[in-house]
């Protein structure tokens, strides 16, 4: 079989095999300083974290820097994971808190740059149906709706925005956002339903 | 936890959905650990931050602890710049009491180190010299008299 990273044309080990590992027996290589069992665990989680990242900035430039630092020092404290949650869970937050940190030293620059992203939309007929029929503005596009989505995340709270993204795009369960930000459930909820409550209302006259 | 709306909820819940659909762009993730991997292979290339990138990095979003350190600053200098007046004005008078002890008054717009020598003072003190010009209350008359006119102050006043 053809291996498909330059990293992983090292290790003897199959793909197949490689696929099936636990994330345990992954964890354990990257603490003795196995590079090529790092890269597996990045790219299982690669596309999750920048995700996140991604709806807390809003910037392409600003998510690939992020995302990369956020692995980067994952790699360079791995050996305090003790394993008390998972390592997503542990990853997930070293990621979140470099980009709450970098979104307070970014509080004056609150532009977005959603260009260089790839909208994949338009091959959803519910939302091109929800875009069409149940907003106001029969005109109005995918590109502009998100646009306004956008808006109205930027001026949530880092908090509440990191809650909407964790529960409502990435599909987390609460226990998991709240190990993830250090909070207890309660607090998850609650800032779930204002958060919510926030939207609402920016968004008004998309969503009658 | 329920909505005020549900529907609106529900709609909201579709929107939000929207997001899930912003991606980056393709192959965009099939170099990505390669760049990580490479990253921690050669820490050089990763920049260090600097002590004073550090400093003007945290006060980016501090402006009150930028004043601070800013009036902290000014301050300081302003406290430097009294005291070495006072160390200043404190050697002149030392001197002076040094050159009063010889019965000899300097002239106040030599400077001090010409003034140690109290004999060259005593001796060039009516000489008009660069250093030691005649300076007198009244101008001198070819001041404001050089065409020999008559001059006087006007004034709005009766």
């Amino acid at each position: 079989m053809i291996m498909s990273d330059t990293v992983m044309e090292k290790e003897p080990q199959a793909p197949a095999q490689t696929d099936q590992t636990d994330e345990t027996t992954l964890v354990r290589r990257v603490q003795r300083g196995d590079l090529s069992a790092y890269d597996e665990l990045i790219r299982r989680y690669q596309e999750r974290v920048y995700a996140t990242i991604y709806h807390m900035t809003a910037n392409h430039e600003d998510t690939n820097d992020l995302a990369q630092e956020s692995f980067i020092k994952a790699f360079q404290v791995i050996k305090s994971f003790k394993g008390d949650s998972s390592f997503f869970t542990w990853l997930y937050r070293i990621a979140v808190n470099k980009t709450i940190n970098y979104l307070k030293q970014r509080k004056n620059r609150n532009h977005m740059s959603l260009n260089d992203m790839d909208f994949n939309a338009e091959h959803d007929p519910d939302l091109v149906a929800m875009v069409s029929d149940k907003t106001p503005h029969r005109a109005l596009n995918l590109a502009e709706l998100q646009g306004k989505l956008n808006e109205a995340m930027l001026k949530l709270s880092e908090n509440h925005r990191l809650v909407v993204t964790l529960h409502d795009i990435q599909g987390l369960p609460h226990e998991e956002i709240s190990a993830i930000m250090g909070c207890n459930i309660g607090t998850v909820r609650s800032r779930l339903f204002y958060a919510h409550q926030q939207l609402q209302a920016y968004l008004a006259d998309y969503l009658k | 936890m329920s909505s005020p709306v549900p529907e609106d909820f529900e709609r909201l819940l579709r929107l939000l959905a929207l997001k899930r659909s912003e991606l980056p762009p393709p192959g965009y993730f099939d170099d990505f650990s390669f760049h990580v991997i490479a990253a921690l292979r050669n820490p050089q290339s990763t920049p260090s931050v600097t002590w004073w990138k550090f400093w003007v990095a945290d006060y980016d979003f501090k402006p009150v602890l930028a004043g601070a350190f800013a009036m902290t600053v000014c301050g300081l200098f302003l406290l430097g710049l009294s005291i070495s007046q006072i160390l200043r004005d404190g050697s002149t008078s030392a001197q002076l009491n040094v050159h009063s002890a010889f019965g000899v008054v300097p002239s106040p717009m030599l400077p001090v180190e010409s003034s140690a020598h109290p004999m060259m003072v005593s001796m060039n003190a009516n000489v008009p010299s660069p250093l030691n010009p005649v300076l007198s209350e009244e101008p001198p008359d070819f001041l404001f008299n050089l065409h020999g006119s008559n001059i006087m102050r006007t004034s709005f006043q009766r």
